[in-house]
């Protein structure tokens, strides 16, 4: 009977104590999808520009010779410490042919890139096969915990790299949620991938949704 | 019942596997128990969230514009001041185990305000702590210092673990059996042994009753000693005694609920202390730094002051009653505090050890 009442007590708590949402890292973001010559996608290419704050915190320590610049070498292993920790947030990625989830490779070619005191991210997502578009391809890159607020560069949300002629884009603003959905998207554990049914969708309109139609 | 811990914390690990990981492996997510995500105050916290996001993005905008524009000191501490009161507003463990601590101990409004800032300001003192070593003297990475934070993150858990242990036993087996005689407590021997020895190892916080709480500071790494010299509370006195009303208060007893929440600092501030070492503006991120933690003291000491008021009214309504039912309640909501601490700790170490 104790145990009983101390197991389900732990199973609430466990289940209340998602990290909670500091937003402190903010990402300005472009996205490009890669296509085969026969007009399959094989790629998602990630462009992430972080904010200085964050970014003097990741630069912390890294001008090893102290030349005051920060040189490709210097760089790399805080690149690979990047996408290594981004696969258990899936990369924050979610492609979709219809419904149809695609998933993906971890990345082989990334970088980072220090600029006039901001560091971007550049990585490159293999599909895991590649996949034709279908009627309705929709990315969105989102953060349902809000510890990386993801903010999409106004005309450069998305690019399509060797897409047939006929493909086109359309990029949707998040749509204001109602509290009440928001906080509950909000109070789910970064570690449960998949979101219940009811808010999948929900969060999905609080994504910026990247759509694409060939 | 180490055997019990033991299995809670296995029990616990599947379901925290990954509590708190960093999606860049740089700067853990600040984590903690979202209880309130779920509670009927959810739209409060969406909006808690969003002004925390948009202050946080004033504050290093400010920070960033500071060298060009000296006026920007005022406006760069009104940010982090209303930075600090949102940031703590919004659901975080360290408030839970300061108010489950002072339903547990009894202790009063003015202890309990007092403990609230005096653990705001060791979080703060941590961060600094951190940057100074990690940034300043040793010139670490960003990696380096995220390992360093998420140490003592667990450390934090384990405190949090100890106090309810500490806290849990002197409620139970303690020397609280003679609560229905309302006697002023003497320490005994082993308690003031205790006092004597540990201190604040490297934090010694000392804080008076009348007006703002006075803390006194000694720089040096807030490092824990080993476990099994930790001692919660000292068991102290339940009512108001009137000789602690008088006698200058010490925050001593209540250290290890301040170093629970404190030894752990806020990723936020962590962010803001580089940044700013990275303009050259080191004295002015520890100035905001400073300025957010009486924000959150402000904020913490209101939920300390809504905790030990409620324990208050409802000590009133069962001493009317003077009936040993009431008395037992009483013990119970403790008992319950207390247990309400071990077990969150327990669910928050087992959760931290498993994602090593």
């Amino acid at each position: 009977m104790l145990n009983r009442f101390l197991i389900a007590s732990l199973a609430v708590l466990g289940s209340t104590l998602a990290a909670s949402a500091h937003p402190h890292v903010f990402v300005d973001a472009r996205e490009e999808i890669v296509f085969d010559p026969s007009g399959k996608m094989t790629a998602i290419r990630h462009v992430w520009q972080f904010d200085e704050a964050f970014t003097s915190f990741a630069v912390q320590g890294l001008d090893a010779d102290g030349d005051g610049k920060l040189s490709d070498e210097e760089l790399k292993p805080l690149a690979k410490v990047n996408v290594e920790s981004l696969k258990e947030y899936r990369y924050f990625t979610n492609l979709k042919v219809g419904t149809k989830h695609i998933p993906v490779n971890p990345p082989t070619e990334y970088w980072l890139d220090f600029h006039s005191g901001r560091l971007t991210l550049f990585y490159t997502l293999p599909l895991r096969t590649p996949v034709a578009p279908g009627p309705e391809t929709t990315l969105e890159v989102f953060d349902p915990e809000y510890f990386v607020a993801f903010n999409f560069v106004k005309g450069h949300q998305i690019t399509l790299d060797g897409a047939p002629a006929s493909c086109t884009t359309t990029v949707r603003a998040p749509h204001a949620l109602d509290d009440a959905t928001m906080a509950q998207i909000a109070a789910i554990p970064a570690d449960q991938p998949d979101l219940p049914a009811e808010l999948a969708d929900a969060a999905a309109s609080l994504a910026t949704l990247i759509s694409v139609r060939c | 019942m180490r055997r019990l811990a033991l299995g809670l914390a296995a029990l616990l690990a599947p379901a925290f596997a990954h509590a708190a990981p960093s999606p860049f492996g740089i700067a853990t997510p600040d984590g903690g128990g979202t209880v309130a995500w779920a509670g009927p105050l959810r739209g409060f916290f969406v909006w808690i969230a969003a002004e925390q996001s948009s202050f946080y993005r004033a504050l290093t905008a400010a920070l960033s514009a500071f060298a060009d524009n000296p006026h920007a000191a005022f406006i760069l501490i009104g940010l982090s001041l209303a930075y600090g009161v949102f940031h703590a507003v919004g659901p975080g463990h360290g408030k839970a185990v300061i108010a489950s601590y002072l339903l547990a101990t009894g202790d009063t409004l003015k202890r309990g305000i007092a403990i609230s800032f005096a653990s705001a300001f060791v979080q703060a003192l941590t961060a600094i702590v951190v940057v100074s070593i990690g940034a300043v003297l040793l010139n670490v990475t960003a990696v380096t210092m995220t390992r360093a934070t998420d140490a003592l993150e667990i450390a934090s858990f384990a405190l949090i673990a100890i106090c309810g242990v500490w806290l849990l036993w002197s409620k139970t087996f303690g020397r609280h059996g003679e609560e229905a005689q309302p006697a002023p407590h003497v320490h005994d021997a082993s308690c003031a042994i205790n006092h004597g020895r540990l201190g604040l190892s490297g934090t010694n916080l000392s804080g008076t009753l009348g007006g703002a709480p006075r803390l006194a500071f000694t720089a040096g790494p807030a490092v824990a000693a080993p476990a099994s010299s930790f001692a919660c509370d000292c068991g102290h006195g339940h009512a108001p005694d009137p000789r602690t009303l008088t006698a200058p208060l010490t925050l001593r007893s209540a250290w290890t609920a301040i170093l629970a929440v404190g030894i752990r600092p806020c990723s936020g501030a962590v962010i803001v202390l580089v940044f700013a070492l990275s303009q050259k503006l080191w004295w002015v991120g520890i100035l905001s730094v400073l300025a957010m933690a009486l924000g959150t003291g402000v904020t913490v000491a209101v939920l300390a002051a809504l905790a030990v008021k409620a324990k208050d009214i409802a000590l009133q309504l069962s001493n009317r009653g003077e009936s040993p039912m009431a008395l037992r309640v009483m013990r119970g909501v403790e008992i319950a505090a207390a247990a309400g601490i071990l077990l969150f700790g327990l669910a928050m170490l087992g959760g931290a050890l498993a994602g090593l």
